[in-house]
């Protein structure tokens, strides 16, 4: 068949075609590869790449060079939204971490609860890295580039912010402080926005969130009603008045519990919006449940990805795309959470081959 | 009023499920009063409780925040009672080494299956998160476990688990201890690849593959 994918679109050129709802050739491939970028580019640990924006931009555009992959460049919180609030922070300097982590949240008692106060971003010093790497990415024309946002859900407020075994048990002991701590960042997540937009503009960005600790394997579907998602569908609506395209959200874990409870169908998302299940919601729930709302992405667990051998992998991948590849307001290929940062690369590279193979329009 | 015993002990179960910290003191004493085994208490009164909240999060009525009410609660009771149990050794199901792997910060799983098993009566010994592997290989030589439960949230951290196991080999402790698996991205397939004992999808599934555990090495004994 010789090299015929050289005369495929650029990668950048599908994403923006299947976000403005243009024709495309082929399936997007979305690996949610963060860590994997760096380590296929050298790194041997991914300190620098949570650290250091130049890092983390170079290391995405080579990937996606390598691969061919259409993935955007993400932006990534250096501070994790917890040396944002005064928290520990540590980067993956280890060999055996595989993310930046939350070593201590700032909030352990209701009395840390009190004094603690919403940042302005422009003071917190990691911040201004984050905006570096958004300012890079976008100078090096990565448009649109995602660009972490994070507030108003229980996993932006239970680790970065408040020890999350304590926020857990507030729940029931002390529900006011979970109301309070949820409003402190939503209201961090409305100003980070509102001084990307000030400093970035609002046309070369979309919002992405993610929401693990949100998942009906931690907090029942009731909690979640009860509890973040006012101030989750606060966050969005802010995020689309402030002028920005769309959102982009990685419902990460088990939320099938959220979905049957209509909760998912309440935040807004723009016409259309991004949604990303974890694994746990296959393609032939989310794809008619939201397919005609929002461009769908999935479902590949990345278990098997980084396991299973290339011919199993494309197998899935092909499964997934034949399940996906119709979905009325666009389809991309793409792992259930994050892809593991040492997936061998033919797996990964299975991703890419079968869109390529069996996702063509 | 007195109460009997079995009210006393249904009063402990109900405090617990009820995560009723106030009513699990109170059922405490009067667990003492009555002159109940405070063993039998804890075992057929709290123990009782987290095992309904077990069968709860298994089918989707009970999740974290309910769990680790119910274990607040039950501490309460634990302080009260705990003094007054003279630990009989035959009685404990057996003894299991705890944590997360190397390089991974996520414990709340690893933490809701340290309770359950807790109050399913073994000896728990939680090395907590990001565990080292010399540090599990040095606890596991030191304190002869039967069992050793490793939990993973990230697939990095997972891989950690045949290295570990591969030391345990090497260090001659392998033999002598059964390894369960379990987190976010473990799998039952991937329990078999590595080689493990167990694999447990969620904490009560955990605490039944160590009870299997302990089982078959009673048996063969």
């Amino acid at each position: 068949m010789g090299f015929y994918w050289l005369k495929e679109m650029d990668p950048m050129a599908r994403f923006n075609a299947i976000i403005r709802g243009e024709k495309i050739d082929r399936v997007p491939v979305f690996p949610f590869a963060l860590g994997h970028c760096a380590h296929v580019m050298g790194y041997p640990v991914f300190g620098d790449f949570y650290s250091k924006p130049d890092v983390q931009v170079k290391c995405q555009m080579g990937a996606r060079e390598l691969y061919g992959w259409d993935q955007p460049t993400i932006a990534f919180n250096p501070g994790y939204y917890c040396a944002d609030w005064g928290g520990e922070i540590e980067y993956p300097y280890r060999p055996k971490q595989g993310a930046i982590s939350c070593k201590k949240a700032p909030v352990q008692t209701p009395e840390d609860l009190d004094k603690l106060e919403v940042p302005d971003p422009a003071k917190v010093p990691t911040m201004q890295k984050f905006l570096e790497t958004a300012k890079l990415a976008i100078s090096l024309k990565q448009t649109p580039l995602l660009i972490w946002i994070h507030g108003g859900w229980i996993s932006s407020t239970a680790r970065g912010v408040v020890q999350i075994d304590k926020f857990m048990l507030w729940f029931y002991k002390a529900p006011e402080l979970v109301h309070k701590a949820l409003d402190m960042t939503l209201e961090y997540g409305n100003r980070v926005m509102e001084y990307f937009v000030k400093e970035v503009g609002n046309d070369k960005w979309i919002p992405f969130d993610s929401c693990p600790i949100d998942s009906n394997v931690l907090v029942s579907p009731e909690f979640f009603g009860k509890f973040p998602l006012s101030r989750v569908i606060k966050l969005h609506q802010k995020g689309l008045e402030l002028g920005l395209p769309m959102w982009f959200t990685h419902w990460c874990g088990e939320h099938k519990g959220n979905i049957n409870a209509g909760h998912v169908d309440k935040v807004p998302m723009g016409k259309p919006g991004v949604v990303h299940f974890g694994s746990e919601v296959p393609l032939n729930v989310s794809v008619p449940r939201f397919g005609n709302r929002n461009i769908i992405l999935g479902n590949v667990d990345t278990t098997s990805i980084l396991l299973k051998s290339y011919e199993e992998v494309l197998a899935l991948c092909r499964k997934n795309i034949e399940m996906g590849k119709d979905s009325p307001k666009g389809y991309m290929l793409a792992s259930g959470c994050e892809l593991p940062p040492r997936a061998p690369s033919m797996n990964v590279y299975a991703m890419v081959k079968a869109a390529r193979e069996y996702g063509r329009y | 009023m007195t109460m009997s015993e079995k009210e006393i002990l249904e009063g402990l179960t109900k405090a617990v499920v009820a995560g009723d910290g106030e009513a699990c003191i109170k059922y405490s004493h009067e667990v003492l009063k009555a002159g109940i085994d405070p063993y039998k208490a804890l075992m057929e009164g709290c123990a009782k409780g987290m095992e309904e909240m077990s069968k709860r999060y298994d089918n989707g009525e009970a999740f974290v925040p309910e769990i680790l009410l119910s274990a607040d609660a039950m501490s309460q009771a634990i302080d009260i009672l705990k003094p007054h149990i003279k630990v009989d050794k035959s009685k404990v199901p057996g003894k299991v080494v705890i944590g997360v792997m190397e390089g991974d910060v996520h414990d709340i799983g690893k933490n809701i299956v340290r309770i359950l098993l807790e109050v399913a009566g073994y000896t728990v010994i939680d090395m907590g998160r990001d565990v080292p592997m010399n540090q599990f290989v040095e606890t596991i030589r030191d304190e002869k476990p039967d069992i050793v439960a490793l939990s993973a949230l990230m697939t990095t951290s997972m891989m950690g688990m045949p290295e570990l196991m591969d030391l345990l080999t090497q260090a001659r402790l392998r033999a002598d201890v059964s390894v369960i698996i379990g987190g976010g991205p473990v799998t039952t397939e991937f329990a078999e690849k590595i080689g493990a004992d167990g694999y447990g999808a969620n904490a009560p599934e955990a605490v039944r593959v160590c009870d299997k555990i302990m089982q078959a090495k009673r048996g063969v004994a």
